[in-house]
């Protein structure tokens, strides 16, 4: 599996299909289903577990991190948990992609 | 040795900067390995967080030195490896509580000064520069002074590390040790 990670708008989807994956083997906005598992009172852990094994071929997710601490407690938590699912997907997957510009960096594999 | 660990929030940049610190304290053969703590222990998210850094560090072999501001009045221990956690929150208890004018270069002159008399400093600062929203000007003035720390730390840095999803991106690196 392969993470695609970046800002909004950045061609992380359009780098996923150049590389080949079709709509249905890839998680996409990651960042917003576990903004979603939070609301609904879930575990961002057991959820980030269940992206892992749930036999997709790639994630992608908005890096929300690099912006100024919110001043909402529920976005700074939803900023937090984000980041910390990121890392654990990126630590499980064989491939993690950086994308700036509409251009890809490979930084892990 | 200065080393910047910089990364985004949740984006691992302190457990690394902590094992860094780690592997540091032994290829250097330090005396000390001191993990400067610049959080103030005010209100409850703030207690969570550093008892979730604490529990993150415990067996680490850390001995923990609180510094809230005047960094550049701080006794430097012999021989130490140092991480200064974090920048950003140095440059805020400066700002907001101490009404420092000069917080970026008393930051950044604390830092270095810690750097050349100590092995190794690891200063773990933040990526607060991307999201694009007007926050108002005090807001802007903490976000700008951040910025100048960091880009003056950058240059008295031996290597300079963006942490992006746990994986450490060098930016800068002329490190003679090879790491």
């Amino acid at each position: 599996m392969i993470l695609i990670i970046g800002g909004a708008w950045q061609g992380k989807t359009e780098l996923a299909h150049k590389m080949g994956f079709k709509d249905d083997e890839i998680l996409n906005c990651f960042h917003l289903k576990i903004k979603k598992c939070i609301e609904d009172g879930g575990s961002t852990a057991e959820f980030t577990d269940s992206v892992l094994n749930g036999g997709y071929r790639a994630v992608i997710s908005d890096e929300i991190g690099c912006g100024i601490i919110p001043l909402d407690k529920e976005e700074r938590i939803w900023r937090e948990e984000t980041g910390r699912a990121l890392c654990k997907t990126a630590a499980a997957c064989d491939e993690v992609w950086l994308v700036r510009c509409g251009i890809g960096t490979k930084i892990k594999g | 040795m200065l080393i910047t660990v910089m990364g985004g929030s949740g984006s691992g940049k302190s457990q690394y900067a902590e094992d860094l610190a780690v592997s540091l304290f032994h290829r250097l053969s330090a005396d000390r390995l001191i993990y400067i703590a610049a959080m103030k222990p005010y209100g409850s998210e703030a207690c969570l967080r550093i008892e979730r850094h604490r529990r993150q560090r415990a067996g680490k072999g850390f001995e923990t030195l609180e510094c809230f501001c005047r960094l550049k009045e701080l006794a430097v221990p012999q021989n130490g490896v140092m991480l200064l956690e974090c920048v950003s929150n140095l440059a805020a208890n400066e700002m907001f509580d101490e009404k420092n004018k000069n917080t970026a270069e008393d930051i950044t002159e604390g830092i270095v000064r810690l750097a050349e008399n100590s092995a190794a400093v690891i200063a773990v600062t933040n990526s607060i520069f991307s999201d694009g929203a007007d926050c108002g000007s005090t807001t802007r003035e903490y976000i700008k002074a951040l910025a100048r720390i960091n880009n003056e730390l950058a240059v008295f840095s031996d290597r300079v590390t963006e942490v992006v999803c746990g994986i450490p991106l060098d930016i800068k690196n002329v490190c003679k040790i090879g790491i």
